[in-house]
């Protein structure tokens, strides 16, 4: 093809793009991704039934600030991962200090406990399956974030995918949240954090492929 | 003269209003831009510069509604630019010859002068003066003079002129 022609081609296919949106793109496909997830815990485990009387009690409100605010600084991160040039400063610092608050909270929880009582904190009744689950429920979630990244311009398709996965990792997180019986700081720490890990893992292997362009 | 960011700048923003004259001028633009980046940086693996750059071109056109109003038009450009030579580059397995370091953008020929140029300005500005003159002092000696005159003749130490 000939650059001359090609230009001409490129110019005669212009529509107006509105600004923000592949942000918009972004946040629509993270609230898709949180419905598939939190439709897979409704079939499949269950919602618990109390969760009408939990919703305002600490222990649910803060993990699902924590999740949450995971879900929405990764999704930011994914954003930004995709527009060429564009800092990364705003949601790594989101990040951060999402750990950092979790990190004291349970700083305070375990100084609180003495005994066993710091290992039933840690482990609760389900530590074995809480982490295979976020990362299980994750994969409703993914298509979508991978989706929405497909249509940015990643520089770095693996680091990328690892963001899609956090997404879909801490979406899934929320929605398993609405099943899972155990309230603590140190349990939401360890084995959710690991849950989201896993899911940002399996995005990055995914997204060295998928996302390239 | 100016700079290509300021050229392409409100053409950009025209094109995303979608104004197709806006657009092909734009395009029409950034060719030579990315031309002379691609040729430049072709590793002697005797790419088809030309290929090259209608790819960009393409990436860049389906890609636009990337660009943050907030950003350079050039640095933005020249990112995809850059991803499109990697992603070439890997594909005929030569990605082990890309220097993990960019650092030929310093080679700053006018053809990224946004980004680049910007920061280098205000870079040298925050310099102390006299580095400034060590410079020239440098210079002196190239042509022929002893460093020690020079730095006499500058009043500036002798640690002051070494490069």
């Amino acid at each position: 093809v000939n650059t001359d022609d090609l230009i001409e081609a490129l110019s005669g296919d212009v529509r107006r793009i509105p600004a923000g949106r592949a942000a918009q793109r972004v946040a629509c496909c993270t609230l898709v991704g949180l419905a598939a997830a939190a439709a897979v815990v409704w079939l499949t485990l269950g919602f618990r039934p109390d969760l009408t009387a939990v919703l305002d009690e600490a222990g649910f409100l803060m993990r699902q600030g924590y999740v949450l605010s995971v879900a929405g600084f990764s999704a930011l991160l994914l954003l930004r991962l995709g527009q060429p040039g564009a800092p990364l400063r705003l949601p790594l610092l989101g990040l951060g200090a999402t750990l950092v608050m979790i990190l004291i909270a349970v700083l305070f929880e375990q100084s609180a406990l003495t005994g066993p009582a710091q290992a039933e904190a840690w482990f609760g009744q389900s530590w074995r399956s809480c982490t295979l689950n976020v990362a299980a429920i994750s994969l409703a979630a993914s298509p979508f974030l991978l989706f929405a990244a497909r249509r940015l311009a990643p520089g770095r398709p693996t680091l990328a995918g690892f963001a899609a996965g956090l997404v879909a990792g801490a979406v899934a997180a929320s929605a398993y949240g609405l099943y899972c019986p155990e309230g603590t700081a140190s349990f939401l720490a360890a084995w959710y954090t690991l849950g989201i890990l896993a899911a940002g893992a399996i995005g990055a292997a995914a997204g060295r492929y998928l996302l390239r362009w | 003269v100016k700079t290509l960011e300021a050229r392409l700048k409100p053409l950009m923003i025209a094109g995303l209003e979608g104004e197709a004259s806006a657009w092909r001028e734009f395009l029409k633009l950034l060719r030579p831009a990315l031309h002379a980046f691609f040729n430049r940086r072709q590793f002697y693996s005797g790419a088809d510069v030309e290929d090259l750059v209608q790819d960009a071109l393409l990436a860049i056109h389906a890609k636009r509604e990337t660009w943050r109003r907030a950003d350079l038009v050039t640095s933005w450009c020249f990112t995809i630019a850059r991803y499109k030579l990697i992603d070439h580059l890997r594909k005929s397995g030569r990605a082990k010859l890309v220097p993990l370091v960019d650092d030929f953008v310093l080679l700053n020929d006018g053809v990224e002068d946004g980004a680049v140029r910007q920061d280098l300005d205000k870079l040298l500005a925050t310099a102390p003066p006299r580095s400034g003159r060590s410079r020239e002092a440098r210079r002196d000696e190239r042509r022929g003079g002893q460093g020690q005159s020079s730095s006499r003749h500058e009043e500036l130490d002798e640690t002051g002129v070494r490069p």
